[in-house]
């Protein structure tokens, strides 16, 4: 399957999740920092939308006495049950066996591509592997 | 195989064995002197339990639980047991006395009788229980004072003097002191079932019978179970261990599912947990087996045990003799997976008991 | 009408709801004496609810909040999501989730409770004719509770009573309650007692002590619905109302073997406390209680859910599927459906809740 180019990167707001259809499939695209992140609209649990889900730092605390932190790791929570799911692997942060369909995207001379054929991270365009 | 008990309940004589340990002017203000036979307060000082059974809550000719030979006979000598650990029975609900340096007082006096009474006796199969004045500020003390005694294993919460779940972090330096020492915390029914508590025994409505208030006991046990590992108590004291007392063999399943599944919606709630809870649960948490639920077939209790298989290494043997709900370990054994009956009756409560006494010979 | 998904077929009957009023909508159904009492964002002299984060502040599905409108104000949403998209042949509508019924003031609950149901009628029940009622009641004053289940016992599409708020620190099985269990029995609907009537302030949310969390208070949530049942079974009530039944909305259903073996070995001295109680708690439960299997949660460590249910068995006539739209922990049915044994699918996913509403079964589609 080839890349397809779904935009400028101007066009992508910083978290803000746009959603494309590209082959029959509902992509969500989201840029953090100077990454773009594709994750299939499906979470794994019961089918929810994922990608209207908020897109956030992944919080976390240190020790039981004093607050939360925000970090960089960006995470997609699921309007439905609120799991969290790793933008970068798709893998449920409560429990990694459990993931989200992840899609290989990047940005070339500004542009954005997405290859619906691949999973992110993973170089030989082979079909993912189920959630 | 020897059987390794995590519950015996102990309870005075009658008062005037505590008083004595109460220093004068407490044991004056509580007593007239020479005013009423024999001695005893005027004032008791234990509140009395808040439900009772009609048929008596303690077996007939167990001595109230207050004769250490009676109960070598009845049930040690008879049922083979190499340990067993001793906690207060009347006395539980000390730390609640709503004066706050009294309860200090009273809650120092009963160890103190423990400690002469049960422990100075040359039977080493028994190890004792503390209580804590858990409404003070400096409640650790006492959990440092009493717990340095070489044959206390625990500290016993007692009535829930502070009326928030035991997970809260004013209850965090009993636990940082337990910690250090290396003492068991035993949290049990009825800890939150005394009018001179904040909390509530039950859901919805406090119970209105002896059926309900028996029933309904496992309410406070989940809270708390919930409450220690939500607020990050393992986390913080990562040698803890919490033993529950009082609550059955199949209260604790449904809870630590539920938990689990919950987290994975509110994490948030708690970032600082590194593991799932039901991780935390498996390697800090101890289920004592009594009162164990009669079913109409052991198969059936034993397939309910084994839909959970962590629970193999969590409960452990616990008579609670002499409780008109005591139970033997022959009768205990019945309704476990045969594969368990060791680690239950004997090598769970000993790995439970055994550090403290490997913390003191070291 | 059926779900078919990869080839699993299933009669789908939902019987848990979140219906929601357009203030605009509401107001002219309550009497103008109160009306300035319903404030844009609560009631005047309303009640408390604890203030945990709401992860997302909203307890709704994202999608499932209309343009206009809180979620579940809005029918043709509704239609289309729940209805339409699920396939689901009948829904029974129960607020959201009820709270007027609570408010501190009994004597505007009462109000409130007549306007939510006539204005449920209206805008709801009988604009589809998948959707069905629950009369909800003003629990505090069980006199005026009984009066309007009588008042509209007899609407075709109301099918149950919502018995929720508990103001009065009572399990619902105790006398005082009373006169609501007997017009229930004398209208012969059953009642619905949907989780979170306990949480205002009035009554214990759970025991021990406020719990710290919303992940604590999730994980606690069935501890009130548990005492209201053992009340039921303690104070004999299904012994004097035989022909009542109720169904247990959203407290889990995992807690049953512990709860009914412990109140079966108790029967003795039940009996002596409570001589209205004669049987065996759990032949009485299995009889007179159903529970909704949502949120329906599998264990995270090793653990067999089914081996756990199947100790005390009938579990399957007892289980009745609900989605629990629109809320963030609703289910969805085919999650539930693939994941029961296939002898219990039916009966969970319909039939069960036929029964308990009175409807004929519903057909098992034909396969294709």
């Amino acid at each position: 399957m080839s890349r397809v180019d779904v935009g400028d990167i101007d066009d992508f707001q910083c978290g803000q999740m746009r959603l494309i259809e590209v082959n029959g499939r509902e992509i969500g695209l989201v840029r953090w920092g100077d990454e773009v992140y594709a994750m299939r609209n499906h979470c794994p649990h019961e089918g929810a939308p994922l990608c209207i889900g908020v897109v956030e730092g992944l919080v976390t605390q240190d020790t039981t006495d004093g607050a939360p932190s925000v970090s960089d790791r960006p995470v997609v929570c699921c309007p439905w049950h609120g799991w969290e799911f790793d933008l970068a692997d798709g893998r449920s942060i409560v429990n990694p066996r459990v993931r989200a369909k992840t899609f290989r995207a990047e940005v070339v001379e500004s542009r954005v591509f997405v290859d619906p054929g691949s999973r992110r991270g993973d170089h030989s365009g082979d079909a993912p592997a189920q959630a | 195989m020897t059987v390794v008990d995590c519950a015996v309940r102990i309870n005075p004589p009658d008062d005037a064995d505590v008083a004595r340990h109460l220093p004068g002017g407490w044991r004056q203000f509580l007593s007239k002197p020479n005013a009423i036979a024999r001695g005893t307060s005027a004032t008791p000082l234990y509140q009395t339990r808040p439900f009772r059974h009609p048929d008596g809550d303690l077996l007939i000719d167990a001595g109230n639980g207050s004769d250490p030979r009676l109960l070598s006979q009845q049930h040690l000598d008879r049922h083979g047991v190499s340990r067993a650990l001793l906690l207060h029975d009347r006395a539980r609900l000390a730390a609640t006395n709503p004066t706050p340096r009294l309860s200090e007082a009273i809650v120092q006096a009963t160890n103190d009788w423990m400690t002469e009474r049960w422990l100075g006796g040359g039977d080493d199969r028994l190890l004792g229980s503390i209580l804590v004045p858990t409404q003070l500020p400096d409640a650790a003390a006492e959990v440092r004072r009493a717990g340095a005694h070489p044959r206390v294993a625990a500290v016993q919460m007692g009535g829930n003097a502070i009326g928030k779940p035991f997970g809260h972090p004013l209850y965090h330096g009993v636990y940082e002191a337990a910690h250090d020492l290396g003492l068991v915390v035993v949290i049990e029914a009825g800890c939150d079932a005394s009018v001179d508590t904040l909390s509530s025994h039950s859901a919805a409505s406090p119970p209105t019978s002896y059926t309900e208030y028996h029933v309904l006991a496992t309410q406070s046990l989940q809270t708390h179970m919930v409450s220690l590992i939500a607020q990050g108590v393992f986390e913080r004291f990562p040698r803890l261990r919490v033993l529950f007392i009082g609550g059955g063999l199949t209260w604790a399943t449904p809870q630590v599912w539920k938990l689990d599944a919950e987290y994975h919606s509110m994490r948030r709630d708690a970032p600082y947990l590194r593991r799932l809870p039901s991780e935390y649960f498996a390697e800090h948490v101890r289920v004592g087996t009594s009162p164990i639920e009669a079913t109409s077939s052991p198969h059936i209790m034993q397939r309910y045990l084994e839909a959970y298989p962590a629970l193999r290494q969590v409960l452990c043997y616990a008579s609670d003799f002499p409780s008109w709900f005591a139970s033997e370990p022959q009768a205990v054994a019945a309704t476990l997976p045969p594969t368990w009956v060791d680690d239950v009756l004997s090598k769970n409560g000993d790995a439970l008991l055994q550090r403290r006494e490997m913390e003191v010979t070291s | 009408m059926s779900v078919i998904a990869d080839e699993l077929v299933y009669a789908v009957v939902d019987c848990d709801v979140h219906h929601a009023y357009r203030r605009d909508d509401f107001l002219s159904y309550l009497p103008q004496q109160w009306q300035r009492f319903h404030l844009p964002d609560g009631f005047a002299g309303g009640f408390l609810v604890p203030q945990y984060p709401q992860p997302g502040n909203t307890n709704k599905r994202l999608d499932a909040i209309p343009e206009v409108g809180p979620a579940g104000s809005d029918y043709e949403l509704l239609k289309r999501q729940l209805l339409q998209e699920l396939g689901i042949e009948r829904a029974v509508l129960g607020f959201d989730v009820g709270f007027e019924s609570g408010v501190n003031n009994p004597h505007f609950a009462v109000a409130l409770c007549r306007a939510s149901n006539d204005w449920s009628i209206d805008h709801f029940l009988e604009v589809d004719e998948r959707l069905f009622g629950g009369i909800l009641i003003p629990t505090e004053l069980p006199a005026e509770a009984a009066a309007e289940i009588r008042r509209l016992a007899h609407h075709p599409k109301m099918v149950e009573i919502l018995m929720f708020a508990n103001n009065v620190g009572r399990g619902f099985g105790h006398p005082f309650y009373d006169p609501i269990w007997e017009a229930a029995a004398e209208v012969g609907l059953p009642i619905a007692i949907h989780v979170g009537g306990d949480i205002f302030g009035k009554s214990p949310a759970n025991a021990g002590g406020i719990a710290e969390s919303r992940l604590e208070l999730f994980a606690l949530f069935g501890q009130p619905g548990i005492t209201h049942l053992t009340t039921m079974l303690t104070q004999g009530v299904f012994e004097r109302f035989p022909n009542v039944r109720v169904l247990l909305v959203e407290h889990g259903f995992t807690w049953v073997p512990s709860l009914l073996w412990r109140l079966d070995e108790m029967l003795p001295l039940l009996r002596r406390e409570c001589p209205a109680v004669t049987r065996l708690p759990s032949e009485v439960f299995r009889e007179h209680v159903r529970l909704t299997c949502q949120p329906f949660q599998l264990p995270e460590a090793e653990g067999d859910l089914f081996g756990l249910l199947e100790s005390f068995g009938g579990m399957e006539d007892l289980l009745c599927f609900a989605t629990d739209y629109p809320h963030w922990d609703a289910d969805e049915p085919d999650f539930v459906a693939r994941r029961l044994p296939a002898a219990w699918r039916h009966k969970v996913m319909a039939a069960n809740s036929a029964a308990l509403f009175g409807w004929d079964a519903p057909a098992l589609p034909e396969s294709r």
